[in-house]
């Protein structure tokens, strides 16, 4: 509930009208308010950003193995394949678990550096869907 | 000479593929899905291998705790790759020489031989 968007307008407007109750006379009740709507924002964006860093890492660490496996064997192919119609499509799909993997490790990057955000995530998941489309 | 690799990891696809690496160089590659089974079968071995790979983290027996046992209660001196998913490493020896997944084919055939040359 306290990822939602309408819950977000809602503190928002909370906030607002707040701020519109500190003009009259009686202000105090109101200001606290205002105090305790900003507490509680800072307080689930700070969590949401967590989630998100958990999320990154989570991810990353996961994707690491299966990729590892891939890119270990397409080299290994590689080393024993002439053909080269299929070796060409080898380097291929090499470079595309090389890009996978760069990805991986900007996420893992990402995730420490605790700076994450939503536009980062939304850029990092429109990149692995090129990734997978190509 | 021991060409004699043992690899430890709990993932069966990426086992397979890093034994058969290995092996198509020319080591002799045993290998076990967690490092409780491996201490198992080092137990039960007669000769101790010649470098050991193992994954850190592991469901039943991790990588760290692994290492620890070999190197104290088997006495086994042998060089240590550990394979990690992670970037944050703890409880590991200054020995331990560490292989970041995904890593190439290459850097574990280089890191290997360096280890235990053919």
């Amino acid at each position: 509930m306290f990822h939602q968007l309408w819950f977000k307008k809602v503190l928002g407007l909370f906030v607002v009208l707040s701020c519109m109750a500190m003009i009259d006379h009686e202000a105090r009740p109101y200001l606290l308010g205002l105090i305790a709507g900003l507490v509680i924002g800072v307080y689930f964006q700070f969590r949401s950003r967590k989630r998100f860093s958990e999320f990154f890492a989570i991810s990353s660490h996961e994707l690491r193995t299966p990729l590892t496996s891939m890119k270990l064997q397409i080299q290994m192919n590689l080393r024993s394949e002439f053909d080269e119609t299929r070796r060409q499509k080898l380097l291929e799909f090499e470079s595309q678990v090389n890009r996978m993997s760069g990805f991986v490790n900007k996420m893992q990057t990402e995730a420490e550096s605790a700076n994450i955000n939503e536009s980062i995530y939304v850029r990092h998941v429109t990149t692995l869907s090129s990734v997978e489309i190509r | 000479m021991n060409k004699s690799i043992l690899l430890i990891d709990d993932d069966e696809d990426l086992r397979e593929v890093m034994s058969m690496a290995l092996a198509a160089v020319g080591y002799d590659v045993t290998d076990f899905a967690d490092g409780k089974i491996a201490l198992a079968g080092m137990r039960e071995s007669d000769s101790s291998p010649g470098l050991i790979v193992v994954d850190y983290n592991m469901p039943q027996m991790d990588g760290p705790s692994f290492i620890h046992k070999v190197r104290t209660e088997l006495d086994c001196d042998a060089p240590i790759i550990m394979c990690s998913a992670s970037d944050s490493f703890h409880d590991l020896p200054d020995d331990v020489m560490i292989l970041q997944k995904p890593m190439d084919l290459e850097e574990l055939i280089n890191l290997a031989s360096a280890e235990l040359p053919l």
